[in-house]
């Protein structure tokens, strides 16, 4: 008969058996890896309902009163519902201008696969590897020529650019991974390429839409640096430079009214990846990384 | 005759239509700064200042953004780079970063029309590059040495009037447990004020020789300097951990008495004297002279607090750019500020730490702006990484001062 490893199974150990030395390790290092990312996501709760003097004194010790001005104050400077909707227009044009390109261009290149499509593919996927930094400058000029500066597709159209050939190398590996025959069955049935790809295989492809949806939601929400530059209007200002504006002008002077403003700004892409982590998780395992 | 007269009417009221616009039209200045307008105290200067001026000048309207820093910073280097997309006016400390700007022909020269404006001398060099001057600076800040008057005074420590009784304070407050500086280096630059000093009290202007490359970064007054940084870094003077604080913990440290001295800006006056932030009894004194050194206590080190500078794009409207620049530097629009340094002549300073702070001002008789904004851009980042490895207690703090002699010797070229 053999013997369980300890643990596994859920039986009781028996005892003086020895621990999983391994295990335990593995659990210890994975336990301070998860530590270190969910504490910093815990301290602005630390720090947001003190007052900047008992913030000083006792910055990590619980709050003695429960105070909600931080947050009062932090939504009143913000702003939010006006850089709300510019968020949100800002987040959907990316998602329009992403997902469907970088869709179809994934299907072409996962299903119609030649010397010519290889090469244009790995022309797009080079553009994943050129950091927007470095090209801030000649971007901001080519947008003031095309009159996109100071508007909201000026922020969203270099946002689809950057994210079309990350999203069409995640599509191009999941219709990879689906199975050829399911596309061959409709060609027999009488489906052009058209209604292949939007009636039969878009539709599978449903969870690495999910994903792509709401990473590109995700990354538009918390953009900083390509609104910054692009946008001067205060009227256009997203939700991201309306926080950065608070934040600079309290950051290291008042570490309680900053985290509230962190955590309102944080607060919309928390709740939804709670939401739909489990699309997430998904879309990022039925194959969206494989091939 | 009525048809006449009708038409003469009609006449006279296309006439006004087409003319009651122009008249009537609004002349619009867009302003980027760092400041929200939210009335805080921290922001009080720039809401009054905005809101003030339109008030009086109803024919103007202010289009003001606030993008905070390094917003304001990492914006405006982009359209100024680009050419396109300025703002009228900009916010700005002066020096060689609006120098540059100046360079690239971007920025408007309004020497004739704010020349006469009262202001202090310094302020107005912070605006002036290559002997045009492109704005102006309302407030002026200064490095000097915060001190809290509480522990001082159980202490039986007097303020010190020499980097020698500096040094015996500090170990005195050192064997009491009590941190001597408080920093925040973590952050780079904050380690630079005390650098600055400590090189001037050792060799004078030796800096300016050096960005004029009369004589070298690692010359024997900025050799000297960092070894007594050094030193001070062994002895536990910025506490066991200078590098893992950040400039809001250093503000921590004296809010909380748990440092004695901060060697910063006078723009910590307002938080230092607001009962909110601390309730220690904290005072402002000028960096102490040297026995044996070159530069006097009247050496002062400090740069534009707050200025503003114009671009070209408002060169059609350059008689609301002045108006602006003119009330920016009124003791109406200076009065609002309750810590900030004026170098608005008459305007009283706000409080008994901001009047400590201008008394210091007042007795400067040469003032060297920070070398990081003062310098080309290219070495300023090196400049505080450099600085930032004299609180490595191994560190050849000659060989690092070499390191940067070579870079400022690629970028500004070789001394002469």
């Amino acid at each position: 008969m053999s013997t369980l490893s300890p643990g596994i199974g859920g039986g009781r150990q028996p005892r003086g058996s020895r621990v999983n030395v391994p295990a335990a390790i593995v659990t210890i290092i994975l336990i301070v890896l998860a530590l270190a990312v969910i504490v910093p996501l815990f301290l602005p709760l630390l720090f947001v309902f003190k007052t900047r003097l008992e913030y000083s004194y006792n910055p990590w010790s619980l709050p003695r009163q429960i105070r909600w001005d931080n947050f009062v104050q932090a939504w009143k400077v913000i702003q939010l519902g006006k850089g709300m909707v510019n968020t949100l227009i800002v987040c959907l044009g990316a998602i329009a201008c992403t997902v469907p390109p970088a869709a179809c261009a994934g299907y072409i290149f996962a299903r119609y696969r030649s010397r010519m499509t290889e090469v244009i593919f790995y022309v797009i996927l080079a553009g994943y590897f050129v950091p927007l930094q470095m090209v801030l400058l000649p971007l901001y000029r080519m947008s003031v020529g095309l009159h996109l500066a100071d508007t909201l597709p000026g922020v969203f159209l270099p946002m689809a650019a950057f994210g079309i050939s990350f999203w069409t190398l995640i599509y191009r590996s999941f219709f990879r991974s689906l199975p050829c025959e399911l596309a061959e069955a409709a060609r027999i049935d009488g489906a052009g390429h058209w209604g292949t790809f939007f009636l039969i295989m878009l539709p599978l492809a449903g969870p690495a839409t999910v994903l792509a949806v709401l990473l590109v939601f995700m990354s538009a929400w918390s953009d900083y640096l390509l609104s910054l530059i692009m946008i001067s209007s205060q009227a256009l200002f997203t939700m991201q430079l309306r926080v950065a504006q608070f934040l600079n002008a309290y950051g290291v002077d008042h570490m309680p009214r900053y985290s509230a403003a962190a955590i309102i700004s944080a607060a919309p892409t928390l709740i939804l990846y709670i939401l739909g982590h489990r699309w997430i998780l998904r879309g990022t395992l039925a194959g969206a990384l494989k091939g | 005759m009525k048809k006449r007269a009708f038409i003469a009417l009609m006449v006279v009221i296309c006439c006004l239509v087409v003319v009651m616009p122009l008249t009537a039209q609004q002349l619009k200045l867009t302003v980027w700064g760092r400041d929200l307008t939210d009335g805080e105290p921290d922001h009080a200067y720039v809401t009054a200042l905005i809101k003030d001026f339109q008030a009086k000048n109803p024919d103007i309207t202010i289009d003001y953004v606030a993008l905070g820093d390094p917003g304001l910073a990492d914006k405006t280097k982009i359209t100024m780079a680009a050419g396109s997309g300025l703002p009228d006016i900009f916010q700005t400390w002066g020096g060689s970063t609006m120098g540059g700007y100046a360079d690239a022909g971007r920025l408007m020269d309004l020497t004739a029309d704010l020349g006469s404006v009262p202001g202090s001398a310094a302020a107005r060099g912070a605006m002036t590059w290559k002997g045009k001057l492109y704005g102006v600076a309302p407030f002026f800040a200064i490095a000097g040495v915060f001190v809290n008057e509480g522990i001082f005074k159980a202490n039986g420590l007097g303020i010190p009037s020499s980097v020698d009784q500096f040094e015996r304070v500090a170990d005195m407050l050192k064997a009491k447990d009590i941190q001597p500086f408080a920093c925040g280096e973590a952050d780079k630059w904050p380690g630079l004020a005390l650098y600055m000093y400590l090189t001037d009290r050792f060799g004078g202007d030796i800096f300016s020789q050096a960005a004029a490359r009369k004589a070298r970064f690692d010359n024997d007054a900025f050799v000297k300097a960092a070894q007594l940084y050094q030193r001070w870094v062994k002895k536990g003077y910025f506490g066991d951990k200078p590098l893992g604080e950040k400039y809001g913990d250093a503000q921590q440290l004296m809010a909380t008495g748990k440092a004695a001295m901060h060697i910063t800006g006078s723009w910590m006056c307002a938080q230092y004297s607001s009962k909110d932030f601390t309730d220690q009894q904290i005072g402002f004194y000028a960096f102490p002279a040297m026995k044996g050194g070159k530069g006097p206590v009247t050496d002062i080190m400090g740069m534009t607090d707050i200025g503003f500078a114009a671009t070209k794009v408002a060169a059609s409207r350059k008689d609301a750019v002045v108006r602006f620049m003119k009330y920016a530097m009124s003791g109406d629009a200076a009065a609002a500020e309750p810590g900030r340094v004026s170098s608005v002549p008459g305007v009283k300073a706000p409080s008994a730490l901001t009047t400590m702070a201008s008394n210091v001002f007042g007795t400067a008789k040469l003032v060297q702006f920070w070398w990081d904004q003062n310098l080309p851009p290219a070495v300023t980042t090196p400049l505080n990484d450099t600085i930032q490895t004299f609180f490595l207690p191994d560190t050849d703090v000659k060989a690092s001062l070499t390191k940067f002699e070579n870079l400022a010797t690629q970028n500004m070229g070789a001394v002469k």
